[in-house]
């Protein structure tokens, strides 16, 4: 049986640092990451036309990202059994409510602090999380050794931890 | 023959056939057309003439109306009228013996008739008048629309087709041009690459299939080529860079060892550091030749298991051994669990000399500051980051990196021959991985090298 653990992220490749931190911390095994980013549904008519959840994944997601969560999932091949962006449209609560209904969250990790809105119409989870009837179990990033990370994937290996 | 006059001849040919056909078509179908026209208006004039000429006057008037208002009269028209006996036949007479017996008979056996001599037509049809006389009525007229509109229809269908063919030609010749210009910028592109300027490509369109494959296929092959060019043009340099810091650790061991007498413990140990040195020596001058073979065929290069966890800690004691001031960091917190995963496909003694080349310059360019080495294993390919925080590369300096002998602006004041990063590079090159570095000047370089998996059965 597959237990979920639900995540804020903006797709960066530090908040990924979160991941291994919850895999480090939880007694869940084979578990499935949801990394879930508010981005509201286009306005305009043309748009929603060709509007696609996927897709849109996909522009958010760096190859780099990609690739260091295939990088968890290979380290901890127990414990994660696979890490899935998820978009999330709704702003309101009850339709928070019903996400959390089709996802079901075993438990659920927030960071210590705000995240980056990458796309323009990007909007914070952590508020709707906040509202909501989960229990919320916060985390803080790992320090990083530097601050100015010259190649992404830094982020993910060179924290002061290791 | 060239294929761009190939083209413009299948086009003209293609083109000219079917213009041809087409007028032909035409111009045949047109005067079949005239043909039974003009015969159906005689036909017409019969019926009429028989009216008026052989009815009672009173019962015509009408028609006679409209022949004269409607009918015109058409060019030499003539009228003949043949009367026909109780028995079907006409009467001989010297209106008869005018028409051919074949054409009369017709009309007698049909009702209707006609032929042509030569530009005039002729029309016929058997009449009974309402007293039970019979008749032939034949009208004979020249084919107006056969002697001019004709001739100009042909005309016309000629000139058309001559200015079709001029057209077609120049058609023919700016398609097949536009056919083969992107061709013929390819073959200008590629005259351009010579044996100096081989690290240069073909830019790749984004939406033509066949020409992108083609450029791809093309800038594969010099891609090999030029790993192949360089690592035969820059063997000898290759070579003493790499096979001076053994021999200068050799040399330095031997100074410092007969420089007093010593105890046989002291020589023993000095012994065991040359023998080392010796072996390393003895590597990478076999690693080397494997590599110059490489760039003759790749096929006699030996790839065999290689983990590397394992090679990047012989990488960590080689360069402990030539730099012992440096502070090297292994981050193994992303090993995967399953060592399978950790296995390429490649030649040890290459790799090893391209990492620790890399580590040894991650040391080097930034004092001896910590240096923090990684491994992971994603989807297909083992990831390994080497992180300084050294001086950097300028940012102007970064699309030559890669060039033999071309040092950055800022390493003055660093020994190096600039041959470590163009041969770690062609080496990941032949392993089918990939090398990206960055660098941020002042701030440090972060090296990312990926190969991919040997997918050895676990």
């Amino acid at each position: 049986m597959a237990n979920t653990i639900l995540i804020p992220t903006d797709f960066t490749i530090k908040s990924l640092t979160m991941v291994r931190d919850v895999v480090e911390q939880t007694k869940l095994n084979n578990i499935n990451f949801i990394l879930v980013h508010g981005v509201r549904p286009p306005s305009s008519t043309s748009e929603l036309l060709f509007y696609s959840k996927r897709k849109l994944i996909e522009t958010m997601t760096s190859p780099a990202f990609k690739s260091c969560c295939a990088l968890i999932i290979n380290r901890y091949p127990e414990k994660v059994s696979s890490i899935w962006p998820d978009i999330l449209s709704t702003q309101h609560a009850a339709g928070f409510e019903n996400y959390l209904d089709k996802v079901k969250p075993k438990e659920t990790y927030i960071p210590s602090h705000a995240l980056e809105l990458p796309h323009e119409r990007s909007f914070d989870v952590m508020s709707l999380l906040k509202k909501s009837s989960l229990k919320l179990n916060e985390l803080a990033f790992s320090p990083s050794t530097d601050d100015l990370f010259v190649n992404q994937m830094e982020a993910l290996f060179f924290s002061a931890k290791n | 023959m060239k294929i761009q006059n190939k083209i413009i001849y299948i086009l003209i040919t293609i083109f000219l056939v079917y213009t041809l056909l087409f007028s032909v078509f035409i111009y045949y179908s047109i005067s079949e057309y005239a043909f039974t026209d003009f015969y159906k208006r005689l036909e017409i004039r019969a019926i009429t003439t028989a009216k008026i000429q052989l009815e009672q006057p009173h019962d015509v008037t009408t028609i006679k109306q409209l022949k004269q208002d409607y009918l015109e009269k058409l060019p030499q028209q003539t009228e003949y009228i043949i009367p026909v006996d109780a028995h079907g036949k006409w009467v001989p007479d010297a209106t008869s013996n005018q028409f051919p017996i074949s054409f009369l008979k017709e009309i007698g056996s049909n009702g209707h008739g006609s032929y042509n001599n030569e530009n005039i037509y002729y029309s016929g049809i058997h009449y009974t008048t309402s007293d039970g006389h019979q008749y032939l009525v034949i009208i004979s007229a020249e084919n107006y629309f056969n002697t001019h509109h004709i001739a100009y229809l042909r005309n016309l269908l000629l000139t058309s087709l001559a200015y079709a063919v001029l057209l077609i030609v120049l058609f023919s010749f700016l398609f097949s041009r536009t056919l083969t210009k992107p061709l013929n910028n390819i073959v200008k592109e590629m005259r351009k690459i010579s044996s100096e300027n081989l690290h240069l490509r073909l830019d790749e369109p984004k939406n033509n299939d066949l020409l992108l494959k083609l450029i791809q296929t093309f800038n594969g092959m010099l891609n090999r080529l030029e790993t192949s060019f360089e690592t035969q043009k820059n063997f000898i340099s290759n070579a003493s860079h790499e096979l001076n810091t053994p021999l200068t650790s050799i040399i330095g061991e031997a100074d410092v060892a007969l420089a007093k007498p010593r105890t046989n413990e002291e020589y023993r140990e000095t012994l065991k550091v040359i023998l080392e040195d010796a072996e390393k020596l003895d590597q990478k001058t076999k690693a080397l030749l494997t590599l110059a073979q490489t760039g003759y065929d790749g096929k006699r290069q030996r790839f065999d298991k290689v983990r590397v966890d394992q090679l990047i800690l012989d990488v960590k004691e080689t360069v402990e051994h030539i730099n012992p001031k440096n502070k090297l960091k292994l981050d193994f917190s992303f090993l995967p669990e399953n060592p399978e995963k950790l296995k390429i496909k490649g030649n040890e003694q290459l790799i090893h000399l391209a990492v620790s080349n890399i580590v040894l310059n991650a040391c080097k360019y930034s004092d001896n500051k910590p240096v923090n080495i990684a491994i992971g294993v994603d989807q297909k390919e083992v990831l390994i980051l080497i992180k300084d925080r050294g001086i950097g590369i300028p940012e102007e300096d970064m699309p030559y990196i890669y060039d033999p002998f071309f040092r950055a602006s800022n390493t003055k004041q660093y020994e190096g021959y600039g041959i470590g990063l163009p041969l770690a590079l062609n080496i990941i090159r032949i392993h089918d991985g990939k090398l990206s570095i960055q660098s941020l000047e002042q701030q440090g370089t972060t090296v990312e090298i990926r190969l991919p998996i040997g997918n050895y059965s676990i």
